[in-house]
């Protein structure tokens, strides 16, 4: 027999609508600069360089975790809202003001280049500041650290998961590259931009809110559905 | 937050600049509406993570094998037929579709 459950309203406290206006603020600032990037290039011009720049961004997928933690993933981790804003506005805002103006005067070569530099640099910077605020001896910074075998096996299962996922979002732009033509690749990747933003910003606020009720719906709190109707 | 997406998405259809950029770019009707349902379908990202919680990993992991073949597949497809930039974009709409509904399913069925 099922427990009954009840649906409650979760508390929203300041660091969740902080949360909330930073991710919604760095979906805008990517947005912009993505379009404008499509506006200063050709089609075929930025269609190659989509098709680069989601090739380096399938990297993403296969470094170690460690290498993760100066990315947004990492800052959210750090549970302060107030860090993650800093980082992922900074990150976004950097990339729209070097990248934009490199496109234009320079081309889609040297625009790939800063949009690399730019993204190294943050994650340098990212990186200090996560040392920085991680406290010292947490058990997942140790290495001697290991995980119970039920996650390692769902981890497993996820992570193959997020490789057949990442192939379309990360690799269709170079995919149709290679098929068509870098014009057609252009085209498919300014529209595909509309459809990253809902891809970017669901999974974040997912990552945030999910756990929480997840573990609230285990111990008959809360109804399980109401996870699908966040915010 | 997927009608909430899809609503900025509308709504910025309404604006002469983003129409003309999207008719620059040679993507009509189609494409637009092909991009708001694959927007739509993000909401799969969502529904993932209510079956983490049903230890529904491999329906997950289905799901996204299921729209990287539909995708590439479509891809495929609409190269050899020389088809327009709608079309790949239609093949992202179908797997991402295909998918969110093969989740929400798996949902209601976990659920019983």
């Amino acid at each position: 027999m099922k427990p009954a459950t009840t649906v409650l309203r979760l508390p929203r406290k300041r660091s969740q609508v902080l949360y909330s206006i930073s991710i919604a603020a760095v979906s805008a600032i990517g947005f912009a600069k993505t379009v404008l990037v499509a506006l200063t290039l050709s089609p075929a011009d930025f269609g190659i360089y989509a098709a680069l720049l989601g090739i380096a961004l399938s990297g993403s997928l296969v470094v170690p975790g460690i290498a993760m933690l100066p990315t947004a993933s990492g800052m959210r981790a750090t549970d302060s809202a107030k860090l993650l804003l800093l980082f992922t506005v900074v990150r976004t805002a950097t990339a729209l003001f070097v990248v934009v103006p490199m496109a234009f005067f320079l081309g889609w070569e040297r625009a790939l280049a800063g949009e690399f530099a730019v993204q190294g640099l943050v994650a340098a910077w990212g990186w200090r500041t996560f040392a920085r605020n991680c406290k010292a001896g947490h058990p997942s910074l140790d290495k001697r650290f290991t995980e119970a075998p039920a996650a390692v096996a769902e981890g497993r299962t996820l992570y193959a998961s997020n490789l057949a996922g990442s192939v379309v979002p990360f690799g269709g732009r170079g995919i149709i590259a290679l098929l068509a033509d870098a014009a057609t690749a252009g085209y498919y990747a300014l529209a595909m931009t509309f459809v990253q933003i809902a891809q970017m910003f669901t999974p974040a606020v997912a990552q945030r809110e999910g756990p929480e009720i997840t573990k609230r719906a285990y111990r008959g709190e809360v109804a399980i559905a109401r996870q699908l109707a966040i915010p | 937050m997927a009608a909430g997406t899809l609503g900025s998405f509308s709504a910025s259809l309404s604006i002469e600049v983003t129409r003309t950029l999207w008719r620059s770019y040679g993507l009509g009707k189609t494409a637009i509406a092909t991009t708001a349902l694959a927007m739509v379908a993000s909401f799969h990202i969502q529904l993932a993570f209510v079956l983490l919680a049903f230890d529904a990993e491999r329906h997950i992991l289905a799901g996204s094998v299921m729209s990287a073949v539909l995708g590439i597949g479509g891809f495929t497809v609409a190269a050899a037929s020389s088809a327009e930039p709608a079309d790949y974009i239609v093949s992202v709409a179908v797997g991402e579709t295909a998918r969110c509904l093969y989740l929400l399913l798996s949902y209601f069925r976990l659920r019983g």
